[in-house]
């Protein structure tokens, strides 16, 4: 019995559905049980495609049938134009017809049933039932045993085991027939569909893991090329593609600058995301998004192309490209990049099934990137109003113009050489940001005055570690600054300012950014005095080691490369001269 | 290469087809069970080289399945991986009184499935797409 209609389906991938070549009428298993129910009463069944070939045939049939059809312009050929014959009308041929048996070409003696097996309109086959009724039997039969050349006295002591046995109803027999070949066509249909079915509910477990292993991936605290890496290793191994690309378009618009480096304008690396080892290269990734994405719009949700070769717009990329799906990526209605699926890896073509997977993972990558962006734009503006905060109140005094920027680069700088945790150096740098905020409160006339200040304006100078930690204190997201804000003036020997404290009792973030501080007060022009020269500052903070800084701190500052340092501080002292004029306005104004 | 069997054990026959269709496709042979007793028997029965089960079964539950099987000399020996819902975790005791090897969790993937199957079997992965012939 053959296999060839039941092809097993050993696909890998999630893309592909099983797709039987021809139509089925029935598994083999059906056949067979059918074939070892009616065996008994004397029916020799074939089964035939609507094309009329024949599919099966009852191989433990009695040696009767056996023998004739084996041999040479035997029953195979006969039976063959039969069903020719009875396909022309498969409908007609219905159960009132086995009334009158179809006699057929092998009258009288044989009888042959046709069943055709109708699925909805169409015939999916033919069921060919043939029973001896005589075991005599003349002409047409002994003509048959000449042109084959067949034993004729074999074959007549054969066809006394074949024939039925006497008495049965012939019409009952074939009804029975009927109604269990039908059924068997039934039951053999619903398997090919209960196999369908398990097939997508497969895929569909795929894209649902996928799914879940994505959605765990897509954290606001990694990198945006990160992710979509990792998204992408995850597809790339369910789906039939050689290799997946994200490419993100450029961000236009403002930025502030900003410590975060994932929120400046994205690298290469950070924009073009290749997946698999075939991708193609950052070039021509490009060139490709170039071509099609400006073509996207509500009406258009892909680009589905399996013959690369067939779009003149992409002839240069002849060479290796054979299929593309490519997905867009919407921001409301802004496109901010594309994916794409590069050259199915199976014999054959990307399909909707493939599409739909990808789309699956583009329409969560969407959004993701969405949030991103948001996030970083939230980020962006946080950061934006400090520096904005902090500039204008350094622009208060020409002379301490980006002082804070530099204190915020010199604390973040020292405390990364401490080895600290990467967050923990980005919260220093804020507080070093924000350390002398409490300033606003310290009137103009002490801060920008020249000479020696009095006791009073001291006292009054003093407050401002105080006063700035106050102001602050009311915003929940930056509680664990406030220490660095109230603590940098503190010295190790206890002799600091507001509280006293000493040694390890003051906050770590006070002690590193007191050094940041002091480092940026000696090198810089104050009202009061000219810079230090660098090897002055420096030998000033190894000189105060232990009774101002913390010995350990001052050890890790004292082997930083200050000139690096300082040439740092000075571009930073560039962009807070963007804020210098309001200090000019207001001096003007004031004149 | 002897055909290896696998039984496949669950209550939801979805899953059982999507198990079973995998294994088979990939030239295993599978026997199913649709609860804990029936999968208990058919191990007896047919003693496959690994199980496949659910946790939550009528009859007998997937811990109960695997407790009996470990405690029957017949069947102490036969790997089984436990398809369990989001969040369900084994205790060091249950391990200790089983033979589980691996726990996956719904939605599980179906390639995994068969992977899974192919380490514990020790079969290598076919890379042709014959398992027809």
């Amino acid at each position: 019995m053959t296999t060839l209609f039941f092809p097993a389906q050993t696909t890998e991938g999630v893309g592909r559905l099983p797709v039987p070549e021809l139509p089925t009428p029935m598994s083999p298993e059906a056949f067979a049980g059918l074939a070892n129910a009616f065996r008994p009463a004397g029916l020799w069944l074939t089964l035939w495609n609507p094309n009329a070939t024949e599919i099966a045939v009852d191989e433990k049939a009695p040696a009767f049938w056996r023998t004739l059809w084996s041999a040479k312009n035997g029953l195979r050929t006969i039976l063959a134009d039969h069903v020719r014959e009875s396909l022309k009308n498969p409908h007609a041929s219905d159960h009132d017809q086995a009334e009158t048996a179809n006699t057929g070409p092998l009258a009288p003696g044989i009888v042959l049933e046709v069943v055709p097996l109708i699925c909805g309109a169409r015939c999916a086959g033919v069921l060919l039932a043939a029973a001896l009724t005589e075991s005599k039997f003349d002409e047409p039969l002994l003509r048959l045993c000449d042109r084959s050349g067949l034993d004729k006295m074999l074959l007549q002591s054969q066809a006394r085991d074949a024939a039925i046995p006497a008495g049965q109803s012939r019409t009952g027999r074939f009804l029975g027939l009927a109604c269990a070949a039908s059924q068997a066509h039934q039951i053999s249909k619903m398997k090919l569909e209960v196999n369908s079915l398990t097939h997508n509910l497969q895929c569909t477990y795929e894209e649902l893991h996928l799914i879940y292993q994505i959605s765990g991936q897509m954290s606001l605290a990694n990198k945006p090329a990160r992710v979509l890496r990792g998204i992408g290793e995850e597809l790339l191994d369910v789906c039939r593609a050689e290799s997946l690309a994200f490419v993100l378009r450029e961000v236009e618009g403002m930025r502030a600058p900003s410590f975060r480096a994932a929120s400046t304008i994205p690298s290469l690396e950070d924009r073009i995301i290749q997946i698999g080892e075939a991708a193609p290269t950052h070039d021509q990734l490009d060139r490709l998004a170039e071509c099609l994405a400006p073509d996207f719009n509500d009406s258009l949700p892909h680009v589905l192309i399996n013959r690369a070769a067939d779009h003149p717009e992409l002839a240069w990329a002849a060479d290796w490209l054979r299929h593309l799906v490519v997905l867009p990526l919407w921001r409301n209605h802004d496109l901010i990049g594309v994916m794409f699926a590069i050259n199915c890896n199976d014999p054959g073509d990307f399909t909707s099934v493939d599409v739909q997977l990808f789309r699956a993972v583009a329409d969560r990558v969407a959004p993701f990137l969405e949030n991103h962006q948001l996030y970083d734009d939230l980020a962006d503006l946080l950061m934006g109003l400090l520096h904005a905060m902090v500039n204008s109140i350094d622009a208060k005094d020409a002379y301490t113009c980006g002082h804070s920027e530099r204190v915020a680069l010199y604390a973040k700088t020292l405390a990364q050489a401490a080895h600290l945790p990467a967050g923990t150096c980005d919260r220093i740098y804020l507080a070093g940001l924000l350390h002398d905020v409490g300033k606003i409160g310290v009137p103009d006339a002490i801060l920008c005055k020249t000479g020696k200040l009095t006791e009073d304006e001291f006292a009054a100078m003093k407050k401002h570690p105080e006063v700035g930690a106050r102001i602050l204190s009311k915003i929940r997201q930056i509680k664990d600054l406030l220490p660095g804000v109230m603590n940098h003036h503190e010295r190790v020997d206890g002799r600091g300012y507001p509280d006293g404290l000493a040694g390890e009792d003051i906050p770590l973030f006070g002690r590193i950014i007191c050094i940041a501080d002091c480092f940026d007060a000696m090198t810089t022009n104050r009202t009061y005095r000219a810079a230090m020269p660098l090897h002055a500052a420096v030998a000033e903070v190894r000189r105060c080691s232990g009774t101002q800084f913390d010995p350990h701190l001052a050890d890790v500052f004292l082997g930083l490369n200050h000139e690096k340092l300082m040439a740092d501080g000075r571009l930073l002292s560039s962009e807070a001269d963007r804020s210098a004029w309001i200090h000019d306005a207001k001096t003007s104004t004031g004149a | 290469m002897l055909q290896k069997k696998i039984l496949v054990c669950d209550d939801e026959p979805h899953i059982v087809h999507v198990v079973a269709s995998k294994l088979r496709n990939a030239g295993m042979e599978v026997v199913t069970a649709a609860d804990g007793q029936e999968g208990l028997d058919l191990a007896r029965l047919h003693s496959p080289d690994m199980i496949f089960t659910d946790y939550q079964m009528p009859l007998l539950s997937g811990l109960e399945l695997c407790a009996k099987l470990k405690a029957s000399p017949q069947t102490n020996r036969i790997p089984v991986v436990m398809l369990t819902a989001r969040g369900f975790s084994l205790t060091d005791a249950d391990l200790a009184n089983t033979n589980i090897l691996k726990v996956l969790v719904k939605p599980f993937s179906p390639r995994e499935i068969l992977r899974t199957a192919q380490e514990i079997l020790n079969i290598e992965p076919a890379h042709s797409e014959a398992a027809s012939s």
